[in-house]
């Protein structure tokens, strides 16, 4: 009975099974993780961050579901910066309907989410969800990131603490250094090679 | 057969990504809008993206720009033995300082691609791919890019590929082969039916002119010949060696898959093709040939050249792997008009598909001078097609094979299967050939 069963597979096999997955090369690196997982993680950052802003406004809930429901959908399926900074935006937008006007406290834990956002959308549209990416790699550029982080904390703080004051220099000032990102943004990105 | 190291081109070139823009984009955006809204918290998620794009540093290295040069990528094929059926080579990485990340992706002739991304430092990463295939073979191919910090600045991919691979096909231990019944040669493994210097008694005979005062045997002189008129000598049968020829019918590659048939399609490495089949037949044959001392040599009959002329010994066995596993069809083989000259006395092998008449003909003229012929049939078993058009197209092909095969066999050419589940009986196959040919002689030497 059961060498007619494995008759019966190896015929099956030598006359229909033609669409057997091709071998993997491989290749051996130190200890890491699949891009899938790097790629889920975005994907769930994507919606804590929409939802997390919007439950800070008295927006309706199902209009900020179905926002934060075609995010996530598209940073499903097609991962990348661009759903990232969508993302951003959005979250932007519905903090400006939060309640705790001037200054919603929530901004200081947002702000970081919404940079690991972007720094996951890189990372899934670099790593294939088959690559293998060493935690190495991840640790790498992890002290450059927690900078980063940290400045924007120290701004936010700054901001925080002086919310609520008339300080009509400090709004000139913001105008003046956000021209000055601008352009420096643009001089470097003049799109030649370096 | 292994190459130098393949250097990859340090030429490459570093950009601003499109992610870095994004994010400037992105974070002026955002803090534009807390600014005109009054809202500090809302601007307050756009400072990170603007800083991250903006920075090119890292904590160390504050000011640090972009890196200056390309990554260099270089390909070493391992010497070290890898298991069967594996390739192995190195992929050594360096990139420029400020380099963050390196990402390499590794593609292979039928492999699915990999890929790993590795912090931006020298690193070695060990080079693995599964193939059945023998002979010339293209092994890797890496396409390697390095990402500045945040990733705000990319070099462009740098491509390297790996040098061409010698694989030698590898073989199956066999016992008894068919050799020739008339042997060459004066020593050798084998005993002949000649008078010689041998181990093997053939008679007694009185002491003539020629024979060595060694060969004397005094006790049969002593009990024949008491007054010693007459002295007697031991007679033995001389030693000689056989000579074998493998012919491989190159001239068609295909493998299990029908629709690679035509050329168009890829062949599968985890499937033996009939030519990956027939050297590993013939290194079989050879390595027992050798083994047992007698002489080998190979032929192709898809490459007009040189045959490779039959000798003996294990740097010639090297020489054997090597001709067949250079074995292959050089455009399309024209027909031979007459047969391959193989020395007198030798048995040929003859390792084909049968997939057309030429094998038939040159059988027959063989034979027709002498010579035994064991005829190898190294199609793999091949997959039926879904398609109604090649379905039929194979029923053609594999009715007039069938026919030639039993035109064979009937005219009393053994036959031996090596592909599949028949290759672990072919053996058991040439071994009975053996026996058979011992049982029908008796006495008649020739057979190891």
């Amino acid at each position: 009975m059961r060498r007619g069963l494995a008759r019966l597979r190896a015929w099956w096999r030598t006359r229909y099974e033609t669409g057997r997955p091709l071998p993997v090369v491989r290749v051996q690196v130190g200890r890491s993780l699949p891009g899938l997982a790097l790629r889920a993680a975005f994907v769930l950052s994507v919606a804590a961050l929409v939802v997390a802003a919007g439950v800070r406004t008295d927006l309706i809930t199902a209009l900020v579901l179905v926002l934060a429901g075609v995010v996530t959908v598209w940073a499903a399926v097609r991962p990348g910066p661009a759903p990232a900074h969508v993302a951003l935006v959005a979250a932007a937008l519905l903090l400006l309907g939060s309640g705790a006007a001037p200054f919603d406290p929530a901004a200081l834990w947002l702000a970081p989410l919404g940079y690991v956002v972007t720094r996951l959308g890189w990372w899934a549209s670099h790593a294939a969800a088959t690559d293998r990416v060493e935690l190495a790699a991840l640790r790498h550029g992890l002290a450059r990131d927690g900078v980063v982080v940290a400045v924007a904390l120290a701004v936010g703080g700054a901001a925080w603490a002086l919310s609520g004051r008339q300080v009509s220099w400090l709004v000139a000032l913001g105008v003046v250094a956000l021209a000055a990102l601008a352009w420096i943004a643009v001089r470097r990105d003049d799109g030649e090679a370096r | 057969m292994s190459g130098p190291t393949t250097p990859g081109a340090a030429a490459a070139v570093w950009r601003r990504s499109p992610q870095a823009a994004a994010g400037l984009g992105t974070g002026v955006l955002v803090l534009g809008l807390g600014l005109l809204a009054g809202r500090a918290d809302v601007a307050l998620l756009g400072v990170a993206p603007l800083l991250g794009a903006l920075w090119a540093g890292r904590p160390g290295a504050w000011r640090s720009g972009a890196p200056q040069r390309g990554t260099d990528v270089a390909i070493d094929p391992t010497s070290a033995a890898a298991a069967p059926g594996e390739l192995t080579a190195v992929l050594r990485l360096d990139p420029s300082p400020g380099t963050e990340l390196l990402h390499a992706r590794v593609s292979a002739p039928g492999h699915r691609t990999a890929g790993a991304v590795v912090a931006g430092t020298r690193r070695e990463l060990p080079l693995t791919l599964s193939t059945v295939r023998t002979g010339p073979q293209r092994t890797f191919h890496v396409d390697a890019r390095g990402y500045g910090a945040g990733g705000a600045t990319a070099e462009d991919a740098v491509s390297v590929t790996a040098p061409e691979r010698l694989v030698l096909p590898t073989a199956m231990a066999l016992r008894l082969v068919p050799v020739p019944r008339r042997l060459r040669g004066l020593t050798g493994p084998h005993t002949s039916r000649r008078l010689g210097d041998g181990d093997e008694l053939r008679d007694v005979h009185p002491f003539a002119p020629g024979d060595r005062l060694r060969r004397i045997d005094w006790r049969t002189t002593a009990r024949r010949s008491s007054d010693l008129e007459t002295l007697y000598v031991r007679r033995t049968y001389a030693t000689a060696e056989a000579t074998a020829v493998l012919v491989v019918d190159s001239r068609d590659d295909v493998g299990p898959d029908l629709r690679t048939w035509r050329g168009t399609g890829p062949q599968r490495v985890d499937e033996p093709t009939s030519l990956d089949l027939a050297r590993h037949a013939a290194a079989s044959v050879a390595g027992a040939l050798v083994a047992a001392g007698d002489r080998v040599g190979v032929d192709d009959l898809g490459r007009r050249r040189r045959p490779l002329l039959p000798a003996a010994g294990r740097r010639h066995l090297r020489r054997v792997l090597h001709a067949l596993a250079l074995s292959s069809p050089v455009g399309a083989p024209a027909r031979r008009l007459r047969a391959p000259q193989v020395p007198a006395d030798a048995v040929v092998y003859l390792f084909s598909t049968v997939l057309d008449d030429e094998p038939l003909a040159l059988v027959r003229a063989w034979r027709a001078v002498g010579h035994p012929v064991v005829l190898v049939d190294t199609l793999p078993d091949v997959r039926g097609a879904r398609e109604e058009h090649m379905r039929l197209a194979w029923r053609v092909t594999r009715a007039e094979r069938d026919h030639r095969l039993r035109r064979m066999a009937a005219e009393g050419v053994p036959v031996v299967r090596w592909a599949g589940d028949a290759r672990q009986e072919a053996a058991l196959r040439l071994e009975a050939l053996v026996r058979a040919d011992e049982r029908h002689r008796r006495g008649a030497v020739g057979a190891r």
